[in-house]
């Protein structure tokens, strides 16, 4: 085994952590917030895939420009969302774990009835399209130039959205409020309206990542909740409310997964990624970059 | 507020409880763990989470009911509320945190000026601005949440235990700033266990035991009270 | 992923379709053939029945019904009625189904499922209740060895399937000196038994294996693997994928530009979904089985048109055609012997059927006179490349570049 190849599969790997970064951010946006866990977080990314497959297919849009339209418009589903689902259950807001449970249900419910409109809409037939497919050179090895972009996109994705975490008052009160609800609500921030933000955000991120892998695979109604377990996995991994810690274990699974099934098989790769998460909980219960471990009970850092 | 019933699972934490501060007072409330003291600012600043709901009474604030507002409407009425145990957002930096005090604010010009006069008033916190809330000492981080408490820019300031775990030095800075927050024309309720410190403090003061006002008076006069010396002083 | 909403719509849907079909006046007085089935309309395996099985069925019962009805020895013509199902892709759903339609619907003749797995978990089912089955997508020896007296296969299973593609190997290492081949599969029945079936005759055949790996069904990632099969050298690529892997593997070849000799994908292959999805990068890719509308047996090219007319696409370019015969077959039967099962059976067993996909013949249940093919798309159209004398074009190898 040449150390060449095994350089090779790890970016590789790289390449594909990337998107599952985005993913993940976006399910931790959610869950970290509002501990409503979005089990129908894979559907939004489904159909963030189909708006890009459908305005490429059928309107020649190109893939990257589509997610001016995909990210915006799953945006603006997830706030309607939002709004009908879940601003009354959160409202009542009894204990944590009666708005885990009740959340939960919902997300699953949310999950048929999305993944059965898509089969309504589109059948359950395999949609593809070819799009810079062609192998690119980087120092000696060959990359898909699709990943590439992707990963690109994920990256910039990535940065607008720390950006806006970090440089905007809209960001901080994110911030504030996935650390603090108590003080986040005595300074008058409005949670219900944050909370309504973070969903849209986080699902609009899923459709985001969902038009970037349409170039890379293809779509069916049942795409999603593969990856939905994939960002469950990174976002324990990094740390449940970290976003940082998402990126990084993003990259770290993807890099895993591939180092692992070059050695085994690819029968194995959901094997070699619960081994990784099995193994952080044990080493590290709260995930890698969670500064809870040190101050329970509060999640801390965007 | 007049005749206030506040109920926790449908058990009354607070009986037919009556205060009021007046423009530029220091009122203190005291009493022992659990008398109902925490409850009541929570109430008074709409943050009645869990099973918390107000019974019947009514509650004014510069002529207006505040009867079941969410705590942004009762933040722009002017009512700042410091809570125990402080709620500091500890992943964010001390300017972050204060920044978020003036969130309602609607301009930037009114925040920055309201920044610069919370940091004329705390120069610490200016020293400090770029450490992140969490790596302070237990006495600054009390400082940051009564500055991020002054960003509002209150007519009325609720504190909720500041001198609780600092050091005698720190909590004598706590008081003073009391003092000055007041000197410039904040009302302060001031919930305390230090009783003695309090009472000195404040104008005037209640003491409440399970859930009920039992003594009113001038900080003063109940200083020399004999239930107050005998019960919280340990005279 | 199912759901019981999945179900429900689809109990809605049948029972629309029924009527929405138009039955011509006169049939109504008869009381309907009823028909139960399962399909995956969720899940891995939606994909396939989606594309295989459910066209041709909808298209055999429409003109069934346009012809007034199926022809039942003796009663006439009676309309046919749907009982179907969605399996959602769960063995154990379609299993449950199946029994339920046969003791509760108490259907008149059953249809199966879509794919390997499923036949061989519903198969015993409708055997136990003396329901014949005619398969178009089964193809294993495992499940041949069971027995099932009332359980008939379309496909070429494995050894004949994997002996095509092996002859067809043999016969351009002769020609070309290929030697180094590397064999992927997906691990479930049908992955494991096609592979258990072509290794030993590479091995036999002299090949030099350099790779032989599983991956699991709703595989999501090739990319690794084949970059590992590339640096190995392999001048041939087998693949024994499901539809979705098939482009998988396709798509990622592709993009690690991983060009082999000979690129031969599974089930998906021959579906004109790969060939529209990859265009000039379809050329010369090889699969599994073949079916062009070309061949030259009766109603082939009708069949093909009037899916084209009802479907607006294509009929994939194997097991399409099966699907579609399988039906003819249970036709013709019904209307010489009636509904009476083990009259069915009996006539299944003994007679020589013609079909679109030419003469079917069951020997111990298994159809013995379509033998394995390969096919390579070529221009446009799937064509049968192996063995020679069935085939309707010669093999282009080496494969062209990655159009």
């Amino acid at each position: 085994m040449s150390a060449a190849l095994l350089l090779d599969v790890a970016a590789g790997g790289l390449l594909l952590g990337g998107l599952y970064a985005l993913i993940a951010v976006g399910l931790n946006l959610q869950y970290g917030l509002m501990r409503v866990l979005n089990v129908a977080h894979g559907e939004f990314l489904m159909i963030g895939g189909y708006v890009t497959y459908l305005l490429h297919v059928h309107a020649g849009v190109d893939p990257l420009v589509s997610l001016v339209a995909s990210g915006p418009v799953v945006f603006a589903a997830g706030v309607g969302v939002h709004a009908v689902l879940y601003r009354r259950l959160l409202r009542q807001e009894r204990t944590r774990e009666e708005l885990e449970a009740n959340s939960l249900l919902i997300s699953f419910g949310l999950l048929f009835i999305l993944q059965n409109g898509a089969l309504l809409l589109w059948s359950a037939d395999l949609r593809g399209y070819q799009y810079l497919d062609q192998p690119l050179r980087v120092l000696g090895t060959v990359f898909p130039a699709n990943r590439v972009v992707a990963f690109a996109m994920a990256a910039i994705v990535t940065a607008w959205l720390l950006l806006f975490l970090r440089r905007t008052l809209a960001g901080a009160a994110v911030r504030a409020l996935m650390q603090d609800p108590v003080g986040a609500r005595l300074m008058g921030i409005n949670v219900a309206r944050v909370h309504a933000l973070c969903f849209g955000l986080g699902v609009g991120l899923a459709a985001v990542s969902g038009s970037l892998l349409s170039m890379l695979f293809e779509l069916t109604p049942f795409v999603g909740l593969p990856y939905t377990i994939t960002a469950l996995v990174v976002i324990i991994l990094g740390g449940l409310g970290s976003v940082g810690g998402s990126l990084v274990g993003g990259l770290i699974l993807g890099v895993v997964e591939s180092l692992g099934v070059h050695f085994t098989a690819p029968d194995l790769r959901m094997v070699i990624s619960y081994a990784v998460l099995a193994l952080v909980l044990i080493l590290r219960p709260y995930g890698l970059f969670n500064p809870a471990a040190h101050r329970p009970g509060q999640s801390v850092q965007a | 507020m007049n005749g206030l019933q506040a109920e926790y699972r449908d058990i009354p934490v607070l009986w037919e409880v009556s205060l009021h501060v007046r423009a530029g007072e220091i009122v203190a409330l005291v009493g022992s763990n659990g008398a109902g003291k925490t409850t009541l600012l929570k109430v008074l600043s709409g943050l009645r989470e869990g099973f918390l709901k107000v019974a019947r009474g009514t509650l004014r604030f510069g002529g207006e009911g505040l009867w079941g507002l969410d705590p942004a409407r009762i933040v722009r009425r002017g009512i700042a509320h410091v809570p125990e145990g402080r709620h500091l957002f500890p992943g964010l930096t001390v300017l972050e945190n204060l920044r978020l005090g003036a969130y309602l604010l609607a301009s930037r010009r009114e925040a920055a000026e309201a920044l610069e006069r919370v940091i004329g008033m705390l120069p610490l916190l200016g020293e400090r601005r770029r450490q992140l809330a969490g790596t302070l000492s237990g006495g600054e981080q009390q400082l940051v949440a009564i500055g991020r408490a002054l960003m509002q820019r209150p007519t009325l300031l609720m504190l909720d235990e500041p001198s609780v775990g600092l050091a005698p030095r720190m909590v004598a800075t706590v008081f003073e700033l009391v003092r000055r927050i007041r000197a410039g024309g904040v009302s302060v309720l001031l919930v305390e266990q230090n009783v003695r410190q309090a009472l000195a403090l404040a104008d005037r003061a209640y003491v409440l035991e399970n859930g009920r006002v039992v003594l009113e008076g001038p900080g003063t006069a109940l200083v020399e009270h004999p239930k107050v010396r005998r019960a919280y002083l340990g005279l | 992923m199912g759901t019981q909403i999945g179900r429900r719509r689809f109990l809605q849907v049948a029972a629309g379709s029924a009527a929405a079909l138009g039955l011509p006046r006169g049939t109504r007085a008869q009381s309907p053939v009823r028909i139960g089935f399962t399909l995956s309309a969720t899940g891995p395996y939606a994909v396939g029945a989606g594309i295989t099985q459910r066209p041709n069925y909808d298209l055999w019962v429409e003109q069934v019904n346009a012809k007034g009805g199926l022809a039942v020895a003796g009663q006439g013509r009676r309309p046919i009625q749907l009982v179907e199902h969605d399996d959602r892709s769960e063995i154990e759903t379609a299993v449950r189904l199946y029994e339920k339609m046969v003791t509760d619907d108490k259907v008149d003749l059953l249809l199966p499922p879509w794919g390997t797995a499923m036949n061989f978990a519903v198969g015993p089912v409708a055997s136990k209740h003396g329901y014949p089955l005619i398969a178009p997508t089964a193809a294993s020896l495992k499940l041949a060895e069971l027995g099932l007296p009332s359980f008939y296969g379309m496909l070429a299973q494995p050894d004949a399937m994997m002996g095509a593609l092996a002859g067809f190997l043999k016969d351009v290492k002769r020609a070309q000196g290929l030697n180094k081949v590397a064999v992927i599969h997906v691990s479930d029945l049908f992955g494991l038994e096609q592979q258990g079936a072509l290794m030993p005759l590479l091995k036999e055949a002299g090949f030099e294996i350099v790779e032989a790996k599983a991956y699991p069904l709703g595989v999501k990632d090739l990319t690794d693997v084949l970059k590992g099969i590339k640096a190995k050298g392999a001048e041939v690529l087998v693949g024994l994928t499901y539809p979705p892997d098939t482009i998988l593997a396709t798509t990622q070849a592709k993009a690690v530009d991983f060009n082999p000799r000979v690129f031969y994908t599974s089930v998906g292959t021959a579906f004109p979904f790969f060939r529209d999805r990859f265009k000039e990068s379809a050329e010369g890719v090889l699969g599994m089985g073949a079916w062009n509308p070309k061949v030259p047996y009766p109603g082939a090219k009708a069949y093909f048109d009037a899916h084209v007319a009802k479907h607006k696409k294509e009929p994939d370019r194997w097991a399409s055609a099966f699907a579609y015969a399988a039906l003819q077959i249970l036709e013709e039967t019904v209307g010489k012997v009636g509904l009476d099962r083990p009259k069915i059976k009996a006539h299944l067993d003994a007679t020589r059927f013609s079909t679109v996909v030419g003469p079917v013949k069951f020997t111990k249940g298994w159809n013995q006179a379509t033998p394995g093919m390969v096919g390579q798309w070529q221009k446009g159209e799937f064509e049968v490349i192996w063995p020679p004398e069935r085939a309707t074009a010669k093999a282009v190898v080496p494969k062209p570049a990655w159009g």
